[in-house]
């Protein structure tokens, strides 16, 4: 009886660990999260108790495409945006510039963030009109590949960094066109970087509230 | 990661489908989900008629529409610059770039410090879209343009500043208490004046 109790004290616990996303209350996710938990839950009722209390990391493969894309079209932003005067009409620079970071903003923010690192942010307008941004990760037991992070970490604050200082040198030197020209490719890829630096942190909270939790549990167990 | 999730009904128009999005959707969901959100806004924006639910989709707010249309206005009139006047190309692309985003900016703060309670996004995008009118009328003017005399030119433009301008007005009107209605709505008639007297000029 007490195994059992355990038991349902756990299972319930573990969804709430999986969805400690702000504004979640949807109960179709924690169905899905159910459901691959579940699958361990068929063994003997002891063993269990002590298995789904620290769940397997979730890992990944390092996946080759999305890291390419993610410095794709970064490195053809800025790649372009160095073509000497001569060559290419500073307009069509400009036009060609903007769409690449553009670009790049949209890929970085809902593809390789998710498939890279596993965090998505947004923003929500809520019916009284005020805006809430809203920070999502993976589960509290994911790890990321650690290629896949640097890749994606290194990426976007090289990036971020290089417009702040091509911006400074086209401001010293009063090339003005260049320098709004890199101001706003540093404002898209700045916005990034500070989203999924805040994803980050999201998750880090919720990976430390798991661990505590399994902490606690082991705790109570003896 | 697995990809084996099953995937949740796409149903773009509800707030809280958008929660349950998996973190694991596919590239070609991701953009049909964006491609639909720019059509439906872009046809609250150009059929004044249709504004029946008050823009409840309008508050999925994105810059994509904005950004083409801008770019769209831009390369359009540097284009016909070359031909006719002596400013250089690079110019009137920079005014015109520069105008339509500080122009929405500052629309939005004027709505904002009037008291209207707006997400600043949201009202920019709404600008953004507002100037697809203008867009259509610049085209017009660059490619027939040169036979017509003047008077004839102003015709399509007075209607497409005016369609810009009913467009964006219903929004903006609703943002501030209603003695402040005015003032909210003059910078924005200003803002389409503007840009469709440059493309006039040009």
């Amino acid at each position: 009886m007490q195994i059992a109790d355990e038991q349902q004290d756990v299972q319930h616990s573990i969804p709430d660990l999986d969805n400690v996303n702000i504004k979640l209350g949807d109960d179709q996710k924690k169905v899905n999260q159910n459901s691959s938990n579940t699958v361990s839950q068929v063994q003997q009722p002891e063993q269990v108790a002590i298995q789904i209390q620290s769940l397997p990391p979730k890992t990944q493969d390092a996946s080759f495409v999305s890291q390419l894309f993610h410095c794709l079209f970064k490195g053809l932003a800025i790649f372009v945006f160095f073509i000497p005067e001569g060559l290419l009409n500073l307009t069509y620079c400009f036009i060609i510039v903007v769409i690449l970071s553009a670009i790049d903003f949209w890929t970085v923010k809902n593809i390789t963030g998710r498939k890279l690192v596993g965090l998505r942010w947004w923003s929500e307008v809520k019916e009284d009109g005020s805006e809430e941004w809203i920070y999502e990760s993976q589960v509290a037991n994911f790890v990321p590949n650690p290629f896949n992070s640097n890749i994606f970490w290194f990426a976007q604050f090289g990036v971020v960094l290089t417009w702040g200082i091509l911006i400074l040198l086209d401001l010293i030197g009063l090339r003005w066109f260049n320098a709004v020209l890199a101001m706003t490719a540093f404002c898209l890829t700045g916005i990034n970087f500070v989203g999924f630096y805040k994803c980050r942190g999201e998750h880090q909270k919720k990976a430390k509230e798991y661990m505590t939790k399994i902490g606690l549990k082991a705790i109570q167990q003896w | 990661m697995d990809y084996t999730n099953q995937k949740h009904p796409q149903n773009y128009s509800q707030m809280e489908d958008l929660k349950t999005l998996d973190l694991e959707e596919s590239v070609s969901e991701t953009i049909m989900r964006d491609l639909r959100m720019i059509a439906y806004k872009l046809k609250y924006v150009l059929i004044p008629k249709e504004q029946e639910d008050n823009g409840k989709e309008l508050r999925n707010w994105d810059l994509w529409g904005p950004l083409i249309f801008c770019l769209a206005l831009a390369m359009t009139l540097s284009f016909k610059a070359d031909s006719t006047t002596t400013s250089s190309k690079s110019d009137v692309f920079a005014i015109i770039f520069v105008l339509i985003w500080v122009g929405a900016f500052v629309v939005t703060l004027n709505a904002q410090l009037l008291g209207g309670k707006v997400s600043f996004f949201q009202s920019v995008c709404l600008l953004g879209y507002c100037v697809f009118p203008i867009n259509i009328e610049a085209i017009i003017i660059a490619f027939i343009g040169s036979y017509l005399p003047f008077v004839v030119k102003l015709i399509p433009v007075i209607i497409c500043f005016a369609w810009s301008a009913y467009s964006s007005v219903g929004f903006m009107a609703s943002l501030v208490p209603p003695h402040k209605k005015k003032l909210a709505v003059y910078p924005v008639f200003l803002f389409y004046l503007f840009l469709s007297w440059f493309s006039l000029i040009v």
